[in-house]
């Protein structure tokens, strides 16, 4: 026969006993004792106040879902600054040159049209210093 | 890894997750060492090939790990400088209850403390802590009565407490 506490902690743990042992374990004073003793320190330590923050752990997992939402929208706009980059150049390349001394009109050339005119014009005469000279002159 | 198996791992994760939770709290102290050593096993066991969902020895498996786990990271922790950890934020009394439970675990032998929380706080039966701590299950029993009676004397203040309110016949935590 088993010891009358390990008959009543089987019990209490849900493990099969032989009723006929567990009657006589429950006619035992001690043992009546140590059943409820069990069953508080079960609830003593059970009760201890641990939380799964099961909340931030979701938010762990949307956060990284966040990441790679974040890193895919991160290449694919990248890959259309590349492509859109490729296509403008492209596009200066195959378009026709205009002859000009001033500085950047490819770029200029590029732009969309329907630009406003521009406000005033500088034109190069030939024979004309235009360096600097101390005095202004 | 597949679909199905990715599935799997994903229902025996939900399922498992807050007991194995639960297990490491009590084993490390600490709730978010806990939170990421249940990712850590979690790691492990979609890396690995657990029985089948039908097999009972499952859980034990799962626990297997977990006890791993911990034991690595008790082991680790001795290796590092100790530093002290928050108290969680609960009310005064209860964290006085709760460091009471934490200093009365610690004094339990390390098998005995992982045998009992198997039992108490993941609700495994006797077969399967024998399986996960690779005792017989007469050796459960013994670990199991004797971390009771060390834990009835250094909680007998909480106990007698508890005793006053009244007790119920519930499960153990599952």
């Amino acid at each position: 026969m088993e010891d009358a506490h390990d008959i009543v902690a089987a019990l209490v743990d849900g493990e099969r006993v032989d009723a006929d042992d567990l009657q006589r374990a429950l006619g035992d004073v001690d043992a009546r004792d140590y059943l409820i003793d069990l069953l508080a320190l079960r609830e003593v330590v059970a009760g201890r106040p641990v939380v799964l923050n099961t909340a931030s752990g979701q938010g762990r997992r949307s956060s990284t879902a966040w990441w790679l939402v974040a890193a895919a929208a991160l290449c694919i706009s990248t890959l259309t600054g590349f492509v859109a980059g490729q296509r403008q150049t492209q596009r200066a390349v195959s378009a026709p040159t205009h002859t000009s001394a001033a500085p950047g009109n490819a770029q200029r050339d590029s732009m969309p049209t329907g630009l406003p005119k521009p406000t005033s014009v500088i034109r190069l005469q030939s024979g004309v210093d235009w360096n600097e000279r101390p005095g202004g002159s | 890894m597949t679909g199905a198996r990715v599935t799997d791992v994903e229902a025996f994760f939900d399922e498992h997750r807050n007991g194995v939770f639960r297990y490491l709290r009590h084993i490390v102290g600490q709730a978010d060492v806990a939170q990421d050593l249940t990712q850590d096993v979690f790691l492990r066991v979609s890396r690995a090939t657990p029985p089948e969902t039908d097999d009972p020895r499952r859980r034990a498996w799962l626990f297997t790990v977990a006890r791993n786990v911990a034991l690595n990271h008790l082991r680790d922790r001795q290796r590092r400088p100790q530093s002290v950890p928050l108290a969680d934020s609960v009310a005064p009394a209860t964290q006085e209850l709760s460091v009471a439970i934490g200093q009365a675990l610690d004094a339990l032998s390390i098998e005995d403390r992982h045998v009992f929380l198997m039992r108490e706080i993941a609700g495994l039966s006797y077969q399967e802590i024998a399986a996960a701590c690779e005792l017989s299950v007469e050796a459960v029993r013994s670990r199991l009565r004797r971390a009771r009676q060390e834990l009835r004397t250094s909680l007998s203040g909480p106990i007698a407490m508890h005793r006053a309110r009244g007790v119920t016949l519930g499960r153990g935590e599952g």
